[in-house]
């Protein structure tokens, strides 16, 4: 199976769980998040896991043939004032993550929903594709 | 795997080190003794901290619902864990899976407090994902001002 939609996150921008900087540079880190992705016959869904993220963060653009999500989360420690740390495992901050499409999504068509903390991105396939793909069938 | 909430516990930088060294140890050795499995495996996270008013406990478990957990305090031993009936998730949906990265698992986690906590008020919830667990102090425990009367 050829996969159509690439993950292209650079490098440097790590995964959540075991991030060092997260939280004591007053910037806040950004995150790799989890994503699972499936592809169907006429659509790709991708999940993402946006924990603790604001709705209104969330930013989904599509340009040059890549798909980039992008959210933050806002500090809660930070927020509730003079707390004191006990155990500290996991940071939060910002989210970003980037994936390269195939020719075969309709980018016009791309919506998304975001639930529980986990981001749903459903891609539709463009017609031709799945009309060339019906002809090589028939072949 | 059990916690105990010490304040002077090492900075989380020197934390993530030491789970990378246990990482690179683990993957490096086919010796399967007392460690049987990476450290940074461990899920879910768990940051924790306290005020004069109680001691708060947090997670991220996107996907996973109130219905799917079970968080029970006994003394001073906080659990949070899936349900004994949880059922993990296969990586499905319509179509074939190209990638598979979200935990989806049953878990257990327990934390000692450093006191004991008001468990009659002890709350929990779940908000985009980061469950956070609130335990109220006990009088006795709470900072008390002490006034120092002159002459």
């Amino acid at each position: 199976m050829t996969t159509q939609i690439q993950d292209t996150t650079p490098r440097q921008v790590r995964s959540g769980a075991t991030e060092s900087e997260r939280g004591m540079a007053k910037t806040p880190a950004t995150y790799r998040p989890a994503v699972d992705i499936f592809e169907a016959e006429n659509n790709y869904t991708i999940f993402v896991d946006l924990p603790g993220a604001d709705r209104e963060s969330i930013n989904i653009t599509s340009e040059g043939g890549a798909l980039v999500v992008e959210a933050s989360a806002p500090q809660r420690l930070e927020n509730a004032g003079a707390g004191q740390w006990l155990l500290r495992e996991f940071g939060v901050g910002d989210y970003r993550r980037i994936f390269r499409l195939g020719e075969d999504v309709d980018t016009e068509k791309i919506n998304a929903s975001f639930s529980n903390g986990v981001l749903t991105i459903t891609l539709p396939k463009v017609e031709q594709a799945m009309r060339r793909k019906i002809r090589v069938q028939a072949d | 795997m059990q916690n105990t909430l010490n304040p002077m516990m090492r900075p989380a930088s020197l934390h993530s080190d030491m789970n990378r060294f246990f990482d690179e140890v683990l993957a490096a050795s086919p010796w399967t003794g007392r460690f049987t499995r990476p450290i940074s495996e461990t899920f879910p996270l768990l940051n924790a901290w306290a005020d004069g008013e109680a001691f708060y406990v947090e997670t991220e478990i996107p996907g996973y619902g109130l219905d799917d957990l079970d968080i029970t305090l006994a003394g001073d031993e906080l659990t949070i864990a899936t349900r004994d009936d949880f059922q993990p998730k296969a990586c499905s949906a319509p179509g074939e899976p190209i990638r598979c990265e979200r935990r989806r698992a049953a878990f257990s986690r327990m934390v000692q407090l450093p006191e004991e906590v008001d468990a009659d008020r002890v709350s929990a919830r779940l908000v985009n994902g980061v469950l956070t667990v609130t335990l109220p102090r006990t009088p006795d425990h709470q900072p008390r001002r002490i006034a120092v009367q002159g002459e």
